[in-house]
């Protein structure tokens, strides 16, 4: 009886679906479009840019948008090769390469019907090597955001606190020892409690970055003239030759003096098990101030109401005289991967990279961040200069996410573009905060690219990875609240080599080499 | 001796007393405390100051739950699916489970291990969505409704119902009478088994209530979307700017993320949980068994 | 039938998956998958923090709602008897995010409620997230909460359909409430227990993925990394579909083959069985 009542109930499905299939749309050629979207994004049928778009390109535009669950969706799309059209970010690499007879190769698309895209790859070259996959196929093409700073963590220390105590603010690791232990005995915030908590930092509980992720303590490496890549992998460069961090005698080092600032209570006890919203909160107490130094994406977003009391303060040493770093890295700033792909199964090609092309338009490139013209976005003398409309709430970012793509968007911002854009306050004092790095940039070479791995690669080192990322959390943590990083150091850099830090070491180097080729 | 029963009795009430006490205790003071939590300002939640009663009262995650303008239709949505795909369950697991508890039932054996095998061993979910897509079933409410309506452990829990509460007695009595097998069923083993198939509705109307993954993989269109999705649509607008997205009063927004957390707690559950009172009066003891023996 | 159509799916856990090729073209890799994953550097530790949570969880929450159920059905008043069931079983709604989020709050070692309370009594304050050892009580202990109330509403509707006649038969012999509990109540959900026991014992190797994931951190990793934890960071590495295909395969035969072994002692002693 299951049977045939399901053959039943599926033929009146499909009656359903038959009847509610939009009637037939004459000749204009229409193409389905599968979109991450921040949830915050209002219904892309109602974005008024992304309509002229798609009406320049005389193309009718089926989105479907994806706000939460995108990953399970992609998964499914991709293996069942139900595909639509087009993809609109959300795909990693991988989900290209192991597919990639499923994608479209773009190259000579765009060198035939897309002159934005091209003067883009023509102004900025890594835009193009960033995408160009291992077998030199151009499957996705690049965003390139405005107005973006150099790095994405700032450290924050209390001036309020520095001032009240007469300290100055500390540039070696021996000064922030004293400033932390200043901070946890003279109870700065005056109410009387020890509540003061004189370091902190996001150590990715319950997410599976660990302290590698963003907003992490170790971008104090760069005390010891080393810093990352906001990759979450931990590597760099050193003259040409790749290298983990992790495996190093400076994050030993780091790892030591975390541990003496951990015996001594200057850490916040729950670093390793808080979550995120628990972190933000600690710092935002509506009765007192409690932080004394930490790490976020700027003052204001990290502190709320407290914003004010702090300073961004500049990379410290390890020793007197030495030179510190601080981790930059313009390209991940800056730029986005695979913000939009065509696949195999579109049957107008030529029509679709012409839209997209649109896309990457001056114009449309500044209203895909920060929202549509007139309403969001004034267009001066028809794109001589553009104005950002600051937000009626003072909250630039929720207008921006609710009008625009913002971070999802295919889009070209050029130097150019930003010379005549004149911004909102909040973009200001983010780029400001971010000005105190600019002479402790690393050197670009040293900085571990934006790369490419080939699925082989991907298949050698997947296990590896994941084995050593989760050893290396695993041993941050214990170190850092046991100290026994000396004795543990020579079977801890053994156990790597057994779990395959050589293979991802040698795959890493290769694609380093292959970037700069 | 009676006098040993009523101190026994009493014992056993009092330990009954107790463990009701403890049960409302332990579980109420935390619901208590996510009601509380809901209209608290977020960051006296999180710096652990709210136990009693609320902190910095405020509306505002319930305002941002309530002005999502899909929030009404995925909540219509989801009733038509919760109250269409409940009753189509029953329809599709009662029945079997009646006859694989009967005896005299042929392939009893076979079936039976047909069902549960599927328990542990599926296809996966790439081939279950092709066969979904070729029969045509994607991106309608009818997947919402259909797909996912006979469940095993449903199937097994009423089989193992029948088993112990209809005697074959029953059926070989009501047989003299000249009633036949459908007969039977409908006139004698439903209205016996009440209980069990309030338990297995309920089980179905919870499962469907909250069916996110279905939608997510089967719907395309907005417009179909149930109240699981917009709920988690909510939920994760307060959550992409860890990655560094944001900049400016991100963190306000990120806040208002518990609010909201806890705010939708009660907005999702409290109307499936009002349906227990009402199926309670099918828990009645010994329905009517002791009238049909009789 | 949705559950057998796409049966040929398992294939994939032999196979060198690839979607362009789709599951009956891609080429063949035997058991390559199977080998890598019990070969693999995690393996044992792996099975042995699944395995233990989950017999954990099962020897500690398997029998609580028996004892509810027999609990509420001694409580006379209806009003009563209905408030309490809802309010106990309410949990079972609660999302896992906030489970896990209300147990931070409740845990934190400066300021939450059971720390500021075991101060108060003269304890010491302990960041109960961060130990290894706590893990599995916590998992357990928040899983008895949340499932308990709902889980007895299965055994409830077994003793609603006692029959009234035994009760009084009971009480004319003389019979009191422990031997009612005895003679007529526990009888009448042997099968239903016994059936559930099986079922359970079926699902010991699934341990929930979204919890698990949730409560990990740097410092508990050692007992909190579970099979699906694992098989989701590796995933996260590298789209292996057959890869997990074939853990996953590995976990259902495990489970499927303890669950016939129990069905056969099941069968052996009680004469009940699932088929």
């Amino acid at each position: 009886m299951n049977r045939s009542r399901l053959i039943a109930l599926a033929a009146a499905a499909m009656a359903a679906a038959a009847l509610l299939a939009p009637a037939s749309l004459g000749a204009q050629t229409s193409i389905r479009v599968l979109a991450e979207v921040h949830a915050w994004t209002k219904d892309l049928n109602d974005i008024p840019y992304l309509q002229r778009a798609a009406a320049a390109a005389g193309l009718k535009v089926d989105w479907e948008q994806v706000r939460a669950g995108w990953d399970e969706k992609k998964s499914v799309v991709l293996a069942s090769g139900d595909l639509p059209d087009a993809f609109l970010s959300g795909l990693t690499d991988q989900d290209i390469i192991l597919n990639a007879d499923n994608f479209v190769d773009l190259a000579p698309l765009v060198d035939k019907y897309a002159p934005n895209i091209k003067k883009m790859f023509q102004e900025m070259p890594d835009a193009k090597r960033i995408s160009v996959f291992p077998d030199g196929k151009l499957y996705s093409l690049p965003a390139v955001r405005p107005f973006r700073p150099d790095s994405f963590n700032v450290m924050l220390i209390n001036q309020k606190w520095l001032t009240k105590l007469g300290m100055k603010a500390p540039t070696t690791l021996d000064e922030l020892y004293k400033v932390l232990a200043a901070f946890k005995a003279k109870d700065p915030n005056g109410n009387g409690k020890a509540d003061e908590i004189p370091l902190d930092w996001w150590a990715g509980a319950g997410s599976n970055a660990g302290s590698r992720g963003l907003f992490s303590v170790l971008s104090l490496l760069g005390a010891y003239g080393i810093v990352d890549d906001f990759s979450n992998d931990l590597v760099a460069a050193k003259d040409g030759k790749v290298t983990f961090l992790f495996a190093r005698d400076e994050y030993k080092e780091l790892v030591k003096f975390l541990n003496k600032c951990w015996a001594a209570g200057l850490i916040n006890p729950e670093v390793f098990t808080q979550d995120y919203s628990s972190m933000m909160a600690k710092a935002q107490r509506p009765d007192a101030s409690t932080v004394g130094v930490t790490f976020g994406w700027t003052a204001t977003d990290r502190m709320a109401k407290w914003a004010d009391d702090y300073a961004v303060l500049p990379p410290v040493a390890a020793k007197p005289g030495m030179k510190p770093l601080w981790p930059t890295n313009v390209a991940r700033v800056k730029m986005g991967t695979n913000a939009v792909a065509i696949t195999k199964a579109n049957k107008h090609p030529v029509e679709t990279i012409k839209w997209i092309d649109q896309l990457y338009s001056e114009e449309s490139s500044i209203q895909g961040y920060y929202g549509s013209i007139p309403e969001f976005v004034k267009s001066v003398d028809n794109g001589k200069k553009y104005e950002i409309v600051p937000a009626a709430d003072g909250n630039q970012d929720r207008q921006m996410w609710t009008n625009a793509l913002v971070d999802f968007d295919p889009l070209y911002s050029s130097a150019a573009l930003e010379a005549k854009t004149t911004v909102p306050p909040s973009v200001v004092r983010r780029m400001k905060e971010d000005s105190v790095y600019k002479k402790y940039q690393p050197d670009p070479k040293s900085i571990y690219p934006i790369v490419k791995f080939s699925s082989a690669d991907i298949d050698q080192m997947a296990l590896a990875k994941t084995d050593v990322y989760k050893y290396v959390d695993q041993k941050f943590a214990e170190w850092i609240l046991k100290g026994t990083v000396e004795q543990d150091w020579a079977g801890y850099l053994a156990q790597l080599k057994l779990m395959g830090l050589p293979t991802m070491e040698k795959l890493y180097q290769k694609a380093y080499e292959n970037y700069y080729k | 001796m009676a006098r040993r029963i009523k101190t026994g009795d009493l014992a056993f009430d009092l330990i009954v007393f107790l463990i009701c006490a403890v049960t409302v205790v332990a579980v109420a003071y935390p619901l208590y405390f996510i009601v509380i939590a809901s209209f608290s300002d977020p960051v006296a939640v999180r710096s652990g100051e709210v136990w009693l009663s609320p902190k910095g009262a405020t509306l505002e995650g319930y305002r941002r739950i309530f002005e999502n303008e899909r929030l009404w239709r995925g909540y219509l949505n989801t009733i038509l699916y919760t109250v269409a795909g409940s009753f189509f369950g029953l329809a599709v697991t009662i029945p079997p489970a009646y006859a694989l508890s009967r005896r005299d039932f042929r392939l009893r054996k076979p079936l039976n291990f047909y069902f549960i095998f599927t328990m542990f061993f599926s296809g996966g979910l790439i081939p279950t969505y092709m066969v979904v897509n070729k029969v045509g079933l994607s991106n309608s409410a009818w997947v919402m409704i259909v797909l996912w309506g006979f469940n095993t452990y449903n199937m097994i829990i009423a089989r193992t119902f029948f088993e112990s509460n209809v005697p074959s007695e029953l059926l070989d009595a009501a047989r003299i009478d000249g009633c036949g097998t459908t007969r039977f069923f409908l006139k004698i083993v439903l209205p016996v088994s009440q209980a069990v198939i309030s338990v297995i509705f309920l089980f179905n109307v919870v499962w469907k209530w909250n069916e996110y993954f279905t939608a997510l993989i089967y719907l395309r269109d907005q417009a179909l979307m149930p109240l699981q999705i917009v709920l988690r649509e909510i939920l994760l607008q307060n959550d992409m700017f860890r990655n560094g997205q944001g900049a400016s009063g991100a963190s306000t927004i990120a806040n208002l993320g518990d609010l909201i957390k806890f705010g939708i707690i009660i907005v999702s559950t409290v109307p499936v949980m009002v349906l227990y009172p009402f199926l309670q009066k099918y828990f009645q003891k010994g329905v009517m068994i002791g009238a049909v023996k009789g | 039938m949705f559950n057998y159509a796409p049966m040929y799916g398992v294939l994939m856990a032999f196979e060198n998956f690839s979607p362009v090729k789709g599951i009956l073209g891609s080429p063949w890799a035997g058991l390559k998958y199977f080998d890598r994953f019990v070969h693999s550097y995690q393996f044992s530790a792996l099975f042995v923090n699944t395995l233990g949570l989950s017999l954990y969880l099962l020897l500690a929450s398997f029998p609580l709602p028996i004892i509810l159920a027999l609990t509420f059905n001694r409580v006379r008043g209806r009003a009563a008897r209905g408030a309490i069931q809802t309010i106990s079983y309410a949990p079972h709604f609660i999302s896992v995010v906030v489970v896990v989020s209300m147990m931070s709050i409740l845990l934190s070692p400066t300021s939450g409620l059971v720390n500021l309370l075991s101060q108060s009594l003269g304890g010491k304050a302990v960041n109960y997230l961060a130990e290894p050892s706590w893990f599995k009580t916590l998992y357990v202990a928040s899983d008895i909460w949340q499932h308990t109330g709902w889980n007895s509403i299965i055994y409830f509707a077994a003793l609603s359909a006692i029959d009234p006649e035994l009760y009084d038969a009971a009480k004319v012999d003389g019979a009191g409430a422990w031997l009612q509990v005895i003679r007529i109540e526990l009888p009448c959900l042997a099968p239903t227990i016994v059936v559930l026991l099986i079922l359970n014992t079926g699902s010991i190797i699934n341990v929930g993925f979204e919890k698990t994931y949730l409560m990990q951190n740097a410092l508990n990793l050692s007992s909190s990394e579970v099979i699906a934890t694992y098989v989701y960071k590796v995933g996260l590495q590298s789209l292996q579909y057959s890869y997990s295909a074939a853990i996953g395969l590995f976990t259902n035969v495990i489970s499927f083959v303890l669950l016939a072994a129990v069905n056969l002692f099941a069968r052996r002693v009680g004469g009940a069985s699932l088929w």
